[in-house]
This record gives C-alpha cells, sequence and structure tokens, in this order.
C-alpha cells in the first residue's frame, strides 16, 4: 500500500496503517536522529517521538509534498529538541562510541574495510565535534539528501546560511580526514 | 578563478545547486588547478563515507515499542470522539454519571449481566479532596443469565435492602455509601461499569501506577479530554486477570468480589472477543 492510502486508513482510524508507515521510515528517521543527538537512546527516543508527532498531526499535513519531507522536518525538530534538552551534555567519545555501535559494515576486503574504517571513524569523531548548528545542515544534505531550500525550510535559516554552514561544516570534516592520514 | 569563488563553487557543484554553465566552469579550472580538483573528490568522498555510515538500522525490539506507542496514543481516542458516530455510546454516558454514581449497562435481551459499582464512603465529600474514578467495561461480555438492575435496585441497594444487595448477579459491599445515578440506567450493547474512588494524594499515585502497570502488561491505554481511559483491547485473560489483581491489591479491597467475579466470567469466556475499558475521572 502506498503512503497515500496508509495517510487515508490512518485518519480513518486504522492503527496498523500507521503502523506501516512506521516501519518503513524508521530506520530512516533513525539515521537522520542518530548523528544529531549522538546516541542511540536518544535516537530512538527521537524517532518515536517523530512517529508519534506525525501521528498527532496528521491530519495537518498536506499533501503537496511527500509524507517523508514533512516526516524528516518533524523528525529533524524532535532531534534538536531533544539535544537541547539534554544540555550538549554526551561527551564526544560517546557519540563517536554509540555511533560506531549503531552501523553495520559492509562486506568488502579488508584492506579496503581497513581504509573505510579509518576514514569512517575520522569521520565520526570529526560530525561529534561539530557545532549544532553545522552538524544539523550537513546531515540533512548528504544523509537525507535534502537540496538548499529543504534545507533551509527545515532549519529556517536562509540558502545563503545552508550554503556557507554546509561550506565549514565539509571544511571540518575535510580536515579531520586529512588528519587522520597525516598521522599514519 | 579567485579561491573564495571556487571553493564557494564547489559546494554547489557537489550539490547540483548550480547552473551548467557553472558546473562546466569549476571542472575546466579543476584541469587546471590541482587543489580545486582535491575539493571536489574530497566533497564526494565525504558524501560517499557519510551516506555508507547511514546505514543504521532500529534494533528488532524498538519496532515492537513503536508499535506500541502508537497503538497507545491518544490520538486514536481523539478522533473517535470526533466521529459521533464511531464514538461507543457506552464512553459518553459514563461521563454523564460522574461523582459517585453507578453506570450500569447491559448487552441487551440475549446478553445482560450486572455489576455494582462501590465507592469509599467519606473519600469525596472532603474539602479539597481529589478523586479518581476507574471505570471498567467489558464490550462483548459473555452471556450470563442475571436480570439488569433498575434504578430502583440502585435505591434499594442505597437504603440497605439485603434482596437486593443478594442478587445473585449484583455484587454488592455491605454498608456502601455511593449513590444510585439520578439519570435513568444508560442501557448499551456493550458492557458496564464499575468505578472506585480514592483520595486526592492516592489518586495520582495510583494513576501513575496504573498506567505503568498497563504499559508493563502490553496494555493500551488512551487519554480523553481530562480523563484518562485505558482501553484493553483484546488482551488476554492472564493480563486482565493481572490488571484485577493489581487494582485490588491498590484499590478498595470492596471491589475484590465484582472483580474476581468478572475475572471468573472472563475465564469461562472466549479471551479473544472481550475488550475492556477503563477510565480513570479525576476531578
Amino acid at each position: 500500500m502506498n503512503d497515500e492510502r496508509l495517510i487515508d486508513a490512518t485518519l480513518a482510524g486504522d492503527k496498523n496503517a500507521f503502523g506501516e508507515l512506521a516501519r518503513k521510515y524508521q530506520d530512516r528517521v533513525y539515521n537522520l536522529a542518530l548523528p544529531i543527538v549522538g546516541n542511540a537512546d536518544d535516537a530512538l527516543d527521537v524517532v518515536q517521538e517523530t512517529f508519534l508527532q506525525a501521528l498527532a498531526h496528521l491530519e495537518s499535513f498536506r499533501r503537496s509534498s511527500r509524507f517523508y519531507t514533512w516526516l524528516y522536518r518533524i523528525a529533524y525538530n524532535c532531534a534538536v529538541g531533544a539535544l537541547r534538552k539534554r544540555g550538549r551534555t554526551t561527551s564526544v567519545d560517546r557519540i563517536v562510541e554509540e555511533i560506531g555501535e549503531c552501523f553495520e559494515s559492509p562486506v568488502e576486503s579488508p584492506d579496503a574495510k581497513s581504509k573505510r574504517e579509518d576514514d569512517v571513524q575520522a569521520l565520526r569523531e570529526a560530525l561529534a565535534k561539530l557545532p549544532e548548528e553545522y552538524r544539523a545542515p550537513i546531515v540533512l544534505r548528504e544523509i537525507e539528501g535534502a537540496n538548499y531550500e529543504r534545507i533551509a525550510e527545515t532549519l529556517e535559516i536562509p540558502i545563503g546560511t545552508v550554503r556557507s554552514r554546509l561550506h565549514r561544516a565539509r571544511n571540518a570534516l575535510r580536515e579531520a580526514l586529512v588528519r587522520r592520514r597525516n598521522d599514519f | 578563478m579567485k579561491r573564495e569563488v571556487w571553493e564557494e563553487l564547489v559546494d554547489r557543484v557537489v550539490d547540483d545547486e548550480c547552473t551548467a554553465e557553472e558546473k562546466r566552469a569549476l571542472y575546466e579550472a579543476a584541469e587546471r588547478n590541482p587543489e580545486i580538483r582535491e575539493a571536489i573528490d574530497a566533497a564526494l568522498r565525504i558524501r560517499e563515507l557519510l551516506r555508507k555510515t547511514a546505514g543504521a538500522t532500529v534494533p528488532p525490539e524498538f519496532s515492537e515499542r513503536l508499535r506500541l506507542a502508537i497503538e497507545r496514543s491518544d490520538v486514536w481516542v481523539e478522533r473517535e470522539a470526533a466521529r459521533p458516530t464511531v464514538r461507543p455510546a457506552s464512553t459518553g454516558a459514563a461521563r454523564r454519571f460522574g461523582g459517585r454514581r453507578f453506570l450500569w449497562a447491559s448487552t441487551g435481551a440475549a446478553v445482560s449481566f450486572a455489576a455494582v459499582a462501590l465507592l469509599a464512603s467519606g473519600l469525596v465529600d472532603g474539602a479539597g479532596r481529589e478523586a479518581v474514578q476507574i471505570g471498567m467495561r467489558v464490550d462483548k461480555a459473555p452471556e450470563i443469565a442475571s436480570t439488569a438492575p433498575t434504578n430502583a435496585d440502585f435505591d434499594a441497594m442505597e437504603n440497605g435492602d439485603e434482596a437486593a444487595r443478594t442478587r445473585p448477579t449484583i455484587l454488592r459491599r455491605p454498608g456502601n455509601k455511593g449513590e444510585a445515578p439520578k439519570e435513568p440506567v444508560v442501557a448499551t450493547p456493550d458492557g458496564f461499569y464499575t468505578r472506585r474512588t480514592v483520595d486526592s494524594e492516592n489518586a495520582k499515585r495510583l494513576l501513575a501506577e496504573f498506567l505503568r502497570f498497563c504499559r508493563e502488561n502490553d496494555v493500551a491505554y488512551a487519554k480523553i479530554d481530562g480523563d484518562f481511559e485505558l482501553t484493553l483491547r483484546e488482551t488476554t485473560s492472564e493480563n486482565r486477570r493481572a490488571i484485577l489483581e493489581w487494582l485490588d491489591a491498590n484499590a478498595r479491597k470492596s471491589e475484590e468480589r465484582a472483580e474476581t467475579n468478572l475475572a471468573e466470567r472472563w475465564d469461562e469466556a472466549d479471551e479473544s472477543v472481550c475488550d475492556v475499558r477503563v477510565s480513570f475521572n479525576v476531578e
């Protein structure tokens, strides 16, 4: 069943229909939330909160956009809300450790895997160290594939600011990769 | 091409937020300037790595947690309440019966049974006191040969009529000070209510504990307006019994007979058809 029908069924009172939507998108929302909040437990809370918020406001969903576009804005707000609520007290090490635990490694050769893991580790560390205002745009852009307009809309910042923050975020991540290679 | 220009352009090109002319100009510049080429490659590499790390999946048990959270959301009941034709008559009826009154409903001519609401005396008439009422309804009740009580029966019970009190299907705590409903008893096709009242300090604790208990026992609950309604849909006989045991342990001892009796009836019936609703009314 497509999203439209699942939404209609949900609005008609079908709990299973919304459950199906949740199952369909839970991993995507999780992958959006995880780098922002930095740990699995909080990210799961964000996923749950996102779907409950979406369910509560489903009537206000205008079908001019795709359901997930609407959903990820909710997810982002929930994630940032969780981060602020927590007071940013989580250590970078914990973020790196927890994010790392959540990702599965694809099958590849040992050498390639080792190099990729080095790079990914460097990237995770750099991502965890990024200030929230830089982390959010890069996650939305690179993981969600959102364009500048959608990022601007989601973060409620001008497109020019999206560009500058993406640029700074990339610079920070690139420098982290360069530093890691220089260390070896 | 100046550094600040190509640096800005690299991002837009990588993000496909540029014109065809800008893209062509950047790649032409990159052929002449290795720094530009490296910047483009680095941006693409970062994207590749970030997307590779985006393969996290929620733990298997989380899906069930999410499903339950969705099922228990207040929204379903609120939406149901917004649709007059869908909302169960007994829910509205239950709300109309405030304070220390009973709500009785029977399943109609073929199916009828009795229940009695037992109220603790002196708990709601003290100044500044707050009450929690727990109503329990069985939607598709098992057939029980009994006679539904009338207002006159309630009045008789309130007046200490032993004959009314000892009718087989009316389980009544001796000495109960509750009032009979002033309104006509509302018959619904799906069950009955019983109620309990506790004082203000216990109310919050009981409510919190009951909600936690229901979560632990995989029982859905929802909230309507200012009332808490816990819907025990298609829950197992074991869960229902556990809930009643919990109520017995935490609410009035006097309700034990009625609730235990109800539990026994559930056990006799096809458990899959039972649909129980519990309401908390904080006044």
